[in-house]
């Protein structure tokens, strides 16, 4: 095949691949992508389906400033039910609203009345309590409310429905309202809740729904002249400003890493010709790394996107090493002689680095496993870019540019002093060693995922602002009651009910938001009925107590027939759907054929009182998602660094089978395994907290310094290539080091952990490349 | 029916609010704005109403309920400041507050108190409008909302009635009708008919209209702590 033949297939496939990739680029920042796919663990596994349930798929907005701000958030709340990404938006009880808690409850009021129904309901009908009952009911038929009891007393003389909505308002305490809009507690801001469609972590969808949401605001604000402010909190609007903080930094990271290296290029090739034919291993590799991960249906994250230009600082070592080798060839050399010189080189530093991601790439992370693919992909297909298209583009081989001449000198320069001071070389090992010792029993590891992904701390303290003006449940901690069926769960959410509401008297707590509110079990439920209808005299009881106080005889007959025979059964979670309290089943949720109920906690005064107030009741957990997420995190970190040392271990092997010399075969891995270890030890020293990303870009310094261990081993055994492998290595350590260097300047913590690790990292394992070369010449 | 018309009560609240914003929107019944002029019909009523200004009265109010053996008694007084304040202070058989400003109602007693908006609720919006629109004199906005039948009793010393039944089919659930009688500028009574049978009686008396109240003043009439209860 003729040189231009292979030039055009490389375009057009890299084109092709390219076009597929950019086609269906999405990306998502879930903190769920970092959370282990298989584990085990039922609480795990439980934290991991509530990330994105409906307590998640959740917004609160304000508005405030001034006295159309209710006004206004009614009308933004209607426009807003039209919008696609909506599934449900709730501003207040209307009369609708009003009409549909009655129908629910009302013909169910006897159902309902007590949570310790023997005990409670034969106390209320006592009769002094209802003598006690029937001159509250008079008392109350003289107040500004008299006409709603006047309308429920006949049939409710003991204020059963009463009872029930009390019990509903103080669930929704959050919001004072009544027949108006939501308000925050304070009374000083409009407040509208909506549920998403997608999830807050599809930023796509979130972006639109966002920009629309300013959109409508500031139209209606203008209409109502103009002042009010709008405040929203929900992970959506942080998912999507850490999207675009991620974007932000690629762009940034891509200018800065492009804009270095092609000064590099010029200074040490006196051509951008250069760079554009070496370019194109980096693109090749990202490009069909990106398409693969790409191929399937869910998004890639943004890290991965980051971490996929850490490719760039890896794989454009291969066409500057055959570019750096080309240049001191004997000229008139075709590329593909020097090829074929420096291709077991090419091939065994491409191996190692590739086996050293695939070891990531089986990762129990969908991140990390995301990653470790997009590497293990992309190595290979830039190796093979440089082995096979490279040279089609390259000419005859000319003479080495000024630059080149001098780093090549002042290479073997070093390489001969060192010789002459062997002291020096062995020294710097021993700093090494001592670096590590020193620095890395003081490593500090930090376990929160959360600190991963860096969010706005404008955004936070705005989200903060509005969940303070509800009194909203902590976010990321609830108990949850699991059942196989739904009754069942019921009944043990009434039983977690009762704990936590003693917990809460105890002062463990400040209080709840409970499914209990709301709906109890058919057990409890027609244990109230029965308990009701038990007493046989009840409309006698009734009559001689409400008589006394001036109500008439018979007056409640109407009571005592639907006791007898109630026009409605027991409530259960079905009759819900379509009614204004819809949203009070999100917390009753189907879990792989099992029913959890999800208890939301205020104020928690801590998960071992919390762990306290449940002991004993089989199947209700208390469920800490930060501290769960954070011993996972601990648990794969530490899954990591042994998949660290487990990589190294496969390449030292490679790497003795493939030079049959002990001696050379440690001194090829040890110029990447003193870098790593001294990496952590200077991380260590400097108190700079290190994390599982961290853990993961051990092995982008562990692939990279092993391929400067056998580039000198190598030039060790073929002297007459000191000068220019020394001088390929120093380029291509100064590019990766750029690139990388860029990537520590980033706002997200999770790339910046890369660049830092990887940037110092490979810096350490350059400066060992001439004692490894002067160590292994001598053997 | 049964089930919209009573889960409506749940606002019941805003239409007791509405039952007692009618009361000032006769005239001075002690003469404080002087010479008494008799509307001979509905536009003329209007007139008079739209020029009343700020009010206060004392009122009794009597409760019948089918439940009860004897009538309930509330007496208190009551407030308006045009356009839109309106301040219920009962005395008697407790003390309770209601106040009506900025498309808010506020009621307190003994036990707290609550604020409603009444911007969700069209019953409540379209009752506790209307009371403005009759101080306002608003005639067309109280067609909008009411069938109305004006008597001038040209033979009862200048006396007149006038009944309002709500055009909607959700207020008519609750309210049948409502009853004004009064005498020249005087409205002397009120009567609420509701669709269960039970009514409710305002008597007024001491009435003063043409008030203007200073900013403290306003404060103190239209807030849950009720000024003096002598006029």
């Amino acid at each position: 095949m003729n040189e231009a033949r292979v030039r055009w297939i490389t375009v057009v496939l890299l084109t092709t691949v390219g076009l597929y990739g950019a086609s269906r680029l999405e990306f998502t920042s879930s903190i769920k992508h970092f959370i282990p796919s298989e584990a085990d663990a039922e609480l795990v596994e439980l934290s991991l389906e509530l990330v994105d349930s409906p307590l998640v798929r959740r917004m609160v907005i304000s508005v405030g400033g001034g006295p159309k701000r209710g006004e206004v958030a009614v009308a933004l709340a209607e426009s807003l039910r039209a919008h696609p990404e909506v599934a449900w938006v709730e501003s207040g009880f209307d009369d609708q609203a009003l009409r549909g808690v009655y129908e629910l409850y009302f013909d169910r009021r006897m159902y309902l009345i007590s949570e310790d129904p023997t005990v409670e309901i034969r106390a209320m009908l006592e009769p002094e309590a209802l003598a006690g009952r029937a001159a509250d009911l008079r008392r109350k038929l003289a107040e500004p409310g008299s006409m709603l009891v006047s309308r429920t007393a006949p049939e409710d003389p003991l204020g059963l429905f009463e009872r029930i909505v009390e019990r509903i308002r103080a669930a929704q305490s959050a919001l004072s309202g009544g027949a108006g809009s939501f308000e925050s507690a304070s009374g000083e801001h409009a407040i509208v809740l909506l549920g998403l469609r997608s999830s807050p972590f599809d930023s796509g969808p979130q972006a639109k729904l966002l920009g629309y949401i300013d959109s409508e605001f500031a139209r209606l604000d203008s209409a109502a002249g103009g002042g009010l402010e709008l405040e929203m909190s929900g992970v959506n609007r942080i998912a999507v400003a850490s999207e675009q903080s991620i974007r932000g930094d690629a762009n940034f990271i891509s200018a800065v890493s492009i804009s270095v290296v092609s000064a590099l290029f010029l200074l040490v090739f006196r051509s951008l010709r250069h760079l554009a034919i070496a370019i194109l291993t980096p693109l090749a590799g990202f490009a069909v790394a990106m398409a693969v991960a790409l191929s399937g249906e869910d998004p890639v994250h943004g890290i991965t996107l980051g971490f996929g230009f850490v490719l760039i600082g890896v794989a454009i070592d291969y066409p500057i090493h055959l570019m750096n080798h080309h240049a001191f060839a004997p000229a008139g050399t075709r590329p593909r002689d020097t090829v074929v010189r420096i291709r077991s080189s090419l091939l065994l530093s491409g191996l190692t680095t590739t086996l050293a991601f695939i070891a990531l790439a089986l990762s129990d992370f969908p991140g990390l496993r995301e990653m470790g693919t997009f590497a293990a992909i992309g190595i290979p297909v830039s190796l093979m870019v440089t082995l096979v298209s490279i040279p089609a583009f390259m000419g005859p081989s000319t003479s080495p540019s000024p630059t080149q001449n001098v780093l090549a000198s002042a290479s073997i320069g070093l390489v001969r002093w060192l010789d002459a001071h062997r002291v020096v070389a062995a020294a710097i090992f021993g700093v090494y060693g001592m670096i590590s010792l020193a620095g890395i029993p003081q490593l500090r590891w930090e376990d929160d995922p959360s600190t991963l992904i860096a969010a706005d701390p404008a955004l936070l303290a705005e989200s903060e602002r509005v969940r303070q003006r509800i009194v909203d449940f902590d976010s990321g901690r609830f108990v949850v009651g699991l059942a196989p069926e739904v009754e069942a769960a019921l009944v043990l959410n009434e039983q977690i009910h009762r704990r936590l509401e003693q917990a809460t008297a105890a002062g463990h707590l400040e209080g709840i938001i409970s499914l209990q509110s709301f709906l109890w079990s058919q057990t409890l439920q027609r244990e109230n009925l029965r308990t009701l209808q038990s007493v046989s005299d009840l409309g006698d009881r009734i009559d001689r107590a409400y008589g006394a106080s001036g109500f008439r005889r018979d007056a409640f007959r109407n009571f005592d027939a639907t006791v007898a025979k109630p026009q409605a059964a027991p409530l259960r979670p079905e009759d819900f759907a379509g009614s204004p309290l819809e949203r009070a089943l999100d917390s009753l949720i189907e879990l792989d054929g099992r029913w959890a109920v999800v208890t939301y906690l205020r104020g928690a005064e801590s998960g071992e009182a919390i762990r306290n107030a449940l002991a004993g009741l089989d199947d209700a957990y208390y469920v800490d998602q930060k501290e769960i997420v954070a011993d996972i995190y601990q648990g794969y970190r530490r899954s990591t660094v042994r998949m660290v040392v487990f990589g190294s271990v496969i390449v030292f092997v490679v790497l003795q089978l493939r030079y049959r010399n002990p001696r050379h075969g440690l001194l090829a891995f040890v110029c990447a395994a003193l870098a790593a270890l001294a990496t952590y030890g200077i991380f260590g020293l400097l108190d700079v907290p290190v994390n599982v990303v961290s853990a993961i870009s051990l092995l982008v310094v562990l692939g990279m310094g092993v391929d400067y261990g056998i580039f000198s081993v190598d030039a060790a055994r073929s002297p007459e290539r000191l000068g220019a492998t020394l001088s390929s290595v120093l380029v291509s350590c100064l590019t990766s080091v750029f690139v990388f260097g860029a990537l520590a300047f980033s706002e997200q913590p999770a790339l910046r952990a890369i660049g830092l690790t990887t940037g110092i990292g490979i810096l350490f394992a350059l400066a060992l490349v001439p004692a490894v070369f002067v160590l292994a010449r001598r053997t | 029916m049964r089930r919209a018309r009573t889960g409506l009560a749940l606002i019941l609240p805003i239409f007791w609010v509405m039952s007692g914003a009618w009361i000032p929107s006769g005239e001075a019944a002690n003469g404080s704005n002087g010479e008494a002029r008799t509307p001979t019909n509905l536009d003329s009523l209007m007139e008079l109403l739209s020029t009343s200004g700020g009010v206060r009265a004392r009122f009794q109010e009597s409760r019948h309920l089918s439940i009860l053996t004897d009538p309930i008694e509330t007496d208190g007084m009551l407030y308006f400041a045009p356009p839109d304040r309106l301040a219920r202070h009962a005395n008697r058989p407790g003390r309770s507050s209601i106040v009506v400003q900025a498309g808010r109602v506020t009621f307190g007693d003994e036990t707290g108190q609550r604020t409603f908006d009444l911007s969700s609720s069209v019953v409540a919006r379209t009752l506790v409008s209307n009371l403005m629109v009759v101080f306002r004199g608003d005639l067309e906005s109280l067609r909008a909302q009411h069938l109305i039948s004006f008597h001038p009793n040209g033979g009862n010393g200048g006396g007149w009635t006038l009944e309002l039944e709500p055009r909607s089919r959700i207020v008519r659930g609750i309210i049948e009708r409502v009853r004004f009688t009064g005498t020249g500028r005087q409205l002397t009574a009120m009567e609420t008919h509701e669709s269960n049978g039970d009514r409710t009686i305002l008597r007024f008396s001491d009435i003063e209209t043409g008030l203007a109240w200073d900013t403290s003043e306003l404060e103190r009439i239209f807030s849950l702590d009720p000024p003096d209860a002598t006029p």
